[in-house]
């Protein structure tokens, strides 16, 4: 109603229109009534944490519970520009050799083998820093190798940052080479088998131990920094 | 304005739009190819269920409620049970898609679907985490009343009953506002991020294992400049798709450009393929005008016999 209240005129009956065949009646939706507010409510907060968390606000993170906040990020994806290639490595302690050698880990993870949303891939994606899971990824890849083949007495897991082509060079098909065809400067090692694991692993072919480094007064960090965990950034 | 708009509130406007039958071909899109999308998604996962949520694979262990990327710790399943539950999300799924007892597929498959999501972060992505959200909405409404097995055989039943064309469900109107959300949070994301600092953003995500035959011919045969644009358009969508979807007069073209956005993402990413397909099928059903609709409705009436 207006202000003065005037009841407004009475409107002029509109002209019928044509007849037409008759429409079924749409259907109304589905569910109780009653609930449906409930449903209208929370679809606009999942609306809105998606929304909010998108956008880098902190309120989902600290205002909703985490599996609702994780079903929320969906938005923000390939945000950032990628600085280098990254591809994850495992190498495994041969204790005949006494030496790392390249493990071929696809094998134990053979959901999308050959591509970055491996399991692998993603484990040293996502939790490189966290210690807990980089041994609960050591056990596993040593039981299934030693399960099948030569002994290894423990692993490295390690990034390899590889150059792209400036734009406007040729672009080659990306190719998963030997580790060691990459250089030093290219390979980033996040995580290694302490050596007194890997000599009670290998037992009576452990020999002297471990030749080419001296891990032990270098521990793997353990960093789980909350600034690079919080958010997905992959589709 | 009509005398009776000129009286609503925005709240009562809302509610009016909410309202509004929508052709039933916008859900009836969404509960046919949604499903299918994410199960070809999950296909990969499917094949090795024993390792994606069963005890032969690795499990990241339980890091308790200090570690954000592990919203729910749920322990490996025996192997049985593992096959079990990727059958289930398979038939569901499938159910969902041929609409029959579609409402009770959907319940199952989003209940499934958010299983699968908080079993293994490490196979879980963004379809993985839109698929609960889909089948609920799809749940909610009265998804298969069209076309499907249970369209068909309520036809059995009354041969003279006509099916709707027509639907009132905010499940159309939440996924009609869902994709451009995304969208502008993407967008404004990116804008944070390094897209108004960098060129060249597109041309630096062509070279790791996502890249196709596609990626190598177009990256080899476009100008630098063209990933450039690429980039400048892609920002310039999302960032204002609220604008451009509810704007009768841009919607078209907003709906061309993204859906040839994710067709190329489709097509230069293979992991991404079916993520693409799921965007593209929101998009299609929730935005493109009742005209092209009908003429879907009319097809596939013609396919079903309906």
């Amino acid at each position: 109603m207006t202000e003065t209240d005037e009841p407004e005129p009475e409107p002029e009956p509109e002209p019928k229109p044509p007849k037409r065949k008759k429409a079924p009646r749409p259907l109304p939706g589905s569910g109780p009534s009653r609930f449906r507010g409930v449903w209208i409510t929370l679809a606009a907060l999942y609306l809105a944490t998606v929304w909010l968390d998108g956008v880098g606000s902190t309120w989902p993170a600290k205002l909703t519970p985490r599996p609702w906040l994780y079903f929320s990020q969906v938005a923000a994806l390939f945000v950032n520009a990628a600085p280098k290639v990254i591809d994850y490595r495992a190498e495994g302690w041969s204790c005949s050799e006494r030496r790392w050698t390249e493990v071929d880990v696809r094998p134990y993870f053979r959901i999308d083998a050959d591509n970055k949303e491996n399991r692998f891939q993603r484990a040293l994606q996502f939790y490189r820093k966290n210690r807990n899971v980089m041994r609960a990824l050591e056990d596993f890849i040593v039981a299934r190798h030693n399960a099948g083949g030569a002994r290894i007495g423990g692993v490295r897991f390690s990034s390899l940052r590889l150059d792209y082509p400036a734009p406007g060079q040729h672009v080659a098909p990306f190719e998963q080479k030997p580790v060691s065809s990459y250089s030093g400067e290219q390979k980033h090692d996040w995580y290694w088998t302490p050596k007194p694991r890997r000599m009670q692993r290998c037992g009576s072919e452990a020999g002297t131990g471990p030749s080419d480094k001296d891990d032990e007064s270098d521990r793997p960090r353990d960093q789980s920094s909350p600034k690079d965990s919080d958010k997905e950034l992959d589709p | 304005m009509s005398p009776k708009g000129a009286h609503m509130f925005v709240g009562d406007r809302f509610f009016s739009w909410l309202q509004k039958p929508v052709p039933v071909a916008r859900l009836e899109l969404v509960r046919i190819a949604a499903p299918l999308a994410i199960l070809g998604f999950m296909s990969a996962r499917i094949a090795y269920a024993d390792e994606w949520l069963g005890s032969g694979g690795f499990r990241v262990p339980d890091l308790g409620y200090a570690d954000p990327r592990q919203p729910l710790y749920l322990p490996a399943l025996p192997s049985w049970a593992a096959w079990a539950v990727a059958i289930a999300m398979v038939a569901s799924g499938l159910a969902l898609s041929f609409g029959f007892q579609a409402r009770r597929a959907a319940w199952l498959f989003a209940a499934i679907g958010a299983y699968v999501a908080l079993s293994d972060r490490l196979a879980a992505f963004t379809v993985s985490k839109l698929t609960p959200v889909i089948a609920i909405a799809l749940a909610l409404s009265p998804c298969g009343a069209r076309f499907g097995i249970d369209a068909w055989r309520a036809r059995q039943a009354a041969p003279k009953r006509a099916l709707p064309r027509e639907v009132v469900s905010g499940s159309v109107r939440f996924f009609q506002i869902l994709v451009p959300v995304i969208y502008c949070a993407s967008g404004i994301a990116k804008a944070r991020g390094d897209w108004l600092k960098q060129p060249y953003v597109l041309w630096s995500h062509l070279h790791s294992s996502y890249q196709t035959s596609v990626t190598l011919l177009l990256a080899n045969l476009l100008p630098p400049v063209a990933w450039t644009l690429f980039q400048v358009m892609t920002l310039a969508l999302e960032s204002f798709a609220p604008l451009w979807f509810s704007w009768s007069r841009t919607r078209p073209y907003a709906l061309l450009a993204a859906v040839g956005m994710h067709a190329m993402i489709g097509l230069m990413f293979g992991p991404v393929r079916y993520f693409a397909m799921l965007m593209m099928t929101l998009l299609i059903a929730s935005h493109l005008s009742e005209a092209r609709l009908d003429q879907v409705t009319a097809r596939l009436a013609k396919l079903t016999r309906s």
